[in-house]
């Protein structure tokens, strides 16, 4: 695909694929919040609305009134926990090779430009934490070039990741299941989104207007 | 201490409020917010030009609103601080025709801090964090009207209400809109309450009585650190164990004892400027619910004005308000003032028609009260349309150019609009068919001998026009006391006592020939008089104004002062045709002839 300025377009799509994972990461735990003074309160639909209009904006959730502090998150403000972000990101980066489906006047990335790409996360931060994650780059490369249907964007390795790592999460509680009960959705609806951001921001790249667009 | 005066704290705030008993609710009730609305739009399209809400808008916005209640002032900082986005949201919504939700929608992803604000707002009424607090005083204030109609307002104007049916519509009230929220399945708790406090047991004590909390937490300060953190309970519902959790404090400072003096005398000097009896409103409805019950327990009612219509505090058993009308007199003023130019002229006629020595002899004067004005003048029962004769009109005409060319020169001006309003009022009547003819005819007669007194007067300062009550008619001579009894309106029983229309014309004719003799003899003995600049001269019955020398506008009204009797047209075109005006004689002189006359003048 022709960039007009092709660092820049990597160095962006890296931007907004970082800032999915953290404001994936942040929704987590401001919907987590809910369950403890909030439960009747907030809807948990108008969360999602906030989140999946505010992909790239990591803290919107705090227009709705959601505050991440030790009280309302303490469960997830442990050091094991934090590795959930890179593992995050991760999870997006390894899914790169999806970009290869987006078409822009009938241009795709080249295989140079994913790569360029997802060493562009990687080295923001990303990381296979304990190996949690089954995919892989190379992996997700080949599925798409053969063309085949690729697994959906899912939170078991998050789940898992809880059970086996954060025992304050895995624990019965109310909270811990309202949490592993929106994570499933979110993750899904998250990624769909998180599509429709790159795909946009591609095609912002691509534009003749690109430097006019980085001024502003 | 003023008992109209109470005293009241908020939540977050360590300063004491009061509430004047009848007055503030007043206030609230007519406060006119236009001027915080449009504020308020002019903060919106400023913010949507600029994309942040202007903080000296908001600031200006936020004092208006704040001298609306004083609950209202003391909550500006907390519940009341982001009341001018509530205006906002409700102008957009209310302009725009849009609901809550698609607003939120609209600001979910906000390009700017004006978006974002408004986003945060109505996210905050969707968790319940918060409510518009702009429409909420706005009901509240149709509340407190409604309130105070149903329990103040009478079907018969005049009605005094009695203690216990002030209550009981009170009750009444109350207990309606707490029936209301049982069937709706909201708990009486969750409504709005007040509770009665001192300082010292306020919820937040230990910041308002600070100086005292400080000593006193010194004293404790170790065995509090190891005390369990009660912090937590203050998110759940703790209703069923306050008594726990008070004597787990209190078991912390269970083994206090007096502190030295020095200690005590501190804290004496710290609370003896407290209030000992503090309201505690946990919100504006408890605030004017705390005054409609403060009023009733201290039997400060309300009565609705026969004037304008509007409530007012019932001092005594007034009808009329004392709040300044369009007339720029209060409305009890207004109808004192019509009731004295009635009654007082017909008094005034009566005590004249004992002649001079019932002025002299007026030591033995009884008091005597005005009979209203209703009972002077019966209300008319005609209802057609009354077509007044051409020659009618004329002398009414006649009659107001005479008596407004006397105007500060025999009638007050006052008392000349007062006649003039009369006259206005019973034209009026005439086109609705609500006034005769003959009444008609009646008031011109006694409009021309008004005209005639004042004409006097106004030749003569120390008879001055009927109207103006030269005499002090609370105390009648003895020989008037026939005549008092038979038309003035207490009798000794205190029943109220009428008098015939003939009878009023028959006084007033006698009046008018008695006026006419003593200002003769005013005239005639005018040095023996006193004549006291600036005071009114007042023996034990008689008060008679001062001399005040005779006061013209122009060479013409000096003139026509002295020898217009009879001439009682005095319109500006008559005036005309006195007055001739004379050309100027002009001779040419030289110049010469000119300065010689100078120099001879130097010289």
């Amino acid at each position: 695909m022709l960039f007009i300025n092709e660092a820049a377009a990597i160095n962006g799509l890296a931007d907004t694929i970082i800032k999915g994972g953290v404001s994936l990461y942040n929704a987590m735990k401001y919907i987590y919040s809910i369950a403890e003074d909030d439960f009747y309160n907030i809807s948990i639909k108008d969360a999602f609305k906030v989140v999946l209009n505010n992909i790239t904006d990591t803290d919107c959730l705090q227009g709705l009134g959601l505050h991440i502090d030790d009280r309302t998150c303490a469960e997830m403000q442990s050091e094991e926990y934090n590795h959930v972000l890179a593992l995050m990101v991760y999870s997006l980066a390894v899914r790169i090779p999806t970009l290869k489906n987006v078409r822009i006047n009938d241009e795709s990335m080249t295989d140079d430009q994913l790569y360029r790409l997802y060493n562009a996360v990687m080295e923001k931060g990303a990381e296979n934490y304990k190996d949690m994650i089954s995919e892989t780059f190379l992996e997700t490369k080949y599925l798409v070039r053969k063309g085949k249907k690729l697994q959906p964007f899912t939170a078991d390795w998050y789940k898992t990741y809880i059970y086996t790592n954060v025992p304050e999460l895995a624990e019965i509680t109310n909270k811990n299941m309202f949490l592993l009960g929106f994570a499933d959705v979110l993750f899904a609806m998250f990624y769909s989104c998180l599509e429709e951001e790159i795909r946009n921001k591609m095609t912002e790249y691509t534009a003749d207007n690109l430097s006019e667009t980085e001024e502003k | 201490m003023d008992n109209s005066i109470v005293r009241f704290a908020v939540y977050d705030n360590t300063n004491f409020y009061k509430i004047e008993l009848s007055r503030t609710l007043l206030h609230f009730t007519e406060f006119d917010f236009t001027y915080f609305w449009e504020q308020c739009i002019e903060a919106c399209k400023t913010a949507r030009k600029t994309g942040r809400l202007p903080q000296n808008i908001i600031s200006g916005a936020k004092t208006v609103i704040g001298r609306a209640h004083p609950y209202i002032e003391a909550c500006i900082g907390t519940d009341y601080s982001e009341i001018v986005t509530d205006c906002i949201i409700e102008y957009i919504c209310h302009s725009e025709r849009i609901g809550l939700e698609e607003l939120w929608a609209r600001c979910i992803s906000p390009k700017n801090p004006y978006e974002e604000a408004i986003f945060r707002r109505i996210s905050e009424y969707k968790a319940n964090r918060a409510m518009n607090r702009w429409t909420s005083i706005v009901r509240i204030q149709e509340y407190a009207k409604n309130k105070m109609s149903f329990i103040f307002d009478t079907d018969d104007i005049g009605t005094i209400l009695s203690d216990s049916t002030v209550r009981a519509r009170k009750e009444y009230f109350d207990l309606a809109l707490s029936v209301a929220a049982n069937e709706l399945g909201c708990s009486g708790n969750l409504l709005p309450s007040v509770k009665l406090c001192t300082p010292s047991t306020l919820p937040n004590a230990a910041f308002v009585v600070g100086k005292v909390s400080k000593s006193i937490y010194r004293r404790f300060a170790d065995a509090l650190a190891e005390g369990r953190d009660l912090s937590a309970m203050d998110k759940r519902d703790c209703s069923k164990i306050r008594d726990q959790l008070a004597m787990e404090a209190y078991s912390y400072v269970k083994g206090m004892t007096r502190p030295n003096e020095i200690e005590m005398n501190f804290a004496l000097e710290a609370i003896r400027e407290n209030p000992a009896e503090l309201y505690y409103p946990d919100s504006l409805k408890a605030a004017v619910d705390l005054e409609f019950e403060l009023m009733v327990r201290d039997k400060i009612y309300m009565r609705k004005c026969e004037n304008c219509g509007r409530f007012f505090t019932a001092l005594d058993d007034n009808t009329r308000c004392d709040r300044v009308n369009s007339s720029g007199k209060t409305c009890r003023r207004q109808y004192e003032e019509l009731v004295e130019s009635i009654t007082g002229e017909a008094r005034g006629n009566m005590l004249k028609s004992e002649e001079s020595p019932a002025v002299e002899n007026a030591e033995t004067a009884n008091v005597t009260e005005i009979s209203p004005v209703s009972s002077l003048v019966p209300p008319p029962e005609v209802h057609e349309p009354v077509v007044v004769p051409k020659e009618t009109e004329k002398r009414a005409q006649k009659l107001y150019n005479a008596l407004y060319k006397r105007v500060n020169k025999g009638i007050d001006e006052n008392e000349f609009k007062e006649w003039s309003q009369y006259l206005s009022n019973m034209k009026r009547n005439l086109k609705i068919g609500e006034a005769t003819l003959k009444q008609y005819e009646e008031f011109l007669d006694y409009s021309d001998r008004l005209a005639k007194e004042v004409k006097i007067a106004g030749k003569n300062k120390t008879i001055y026009a009927p109207v103006d009550k030269p005499y002090d008619l609370n105390n009648s001579g003895g020989n008037s006391e026939k005549t008092l009894k038979k038309t003035e309106t207490p009798s000794e029983d205190g029943t109220t006592g009428e008098i015939s229309e003939d009878e009023f014309v028959e006084i007033a004719e006698l009046s008018e020939k008695i006026e006419k003799k003593s200002a003769g003899k005013a005239v005639s003995d005018s040095p023996k008089v006193p004549q006291v600049e600036g005071a009114v001269v007042s023996s034990d019955n008689v008060k008679v104004k001062p001399f005040t020398p005779q006061a013209f506008d122009s060479v013409f009204d000096a003139m026509q002062a002295g020898n217009d009797d009879g001439d009682e047209d005095i319109s500006p075109k008559k005036q005309d045709k006195h007055v001739e005006i004379k050309k100027p004689k002009w001779e040419r002189i030289s110049r010469e002839e000119a300065f010689k006359d100078n120099d001879n003048d130097d010289e």
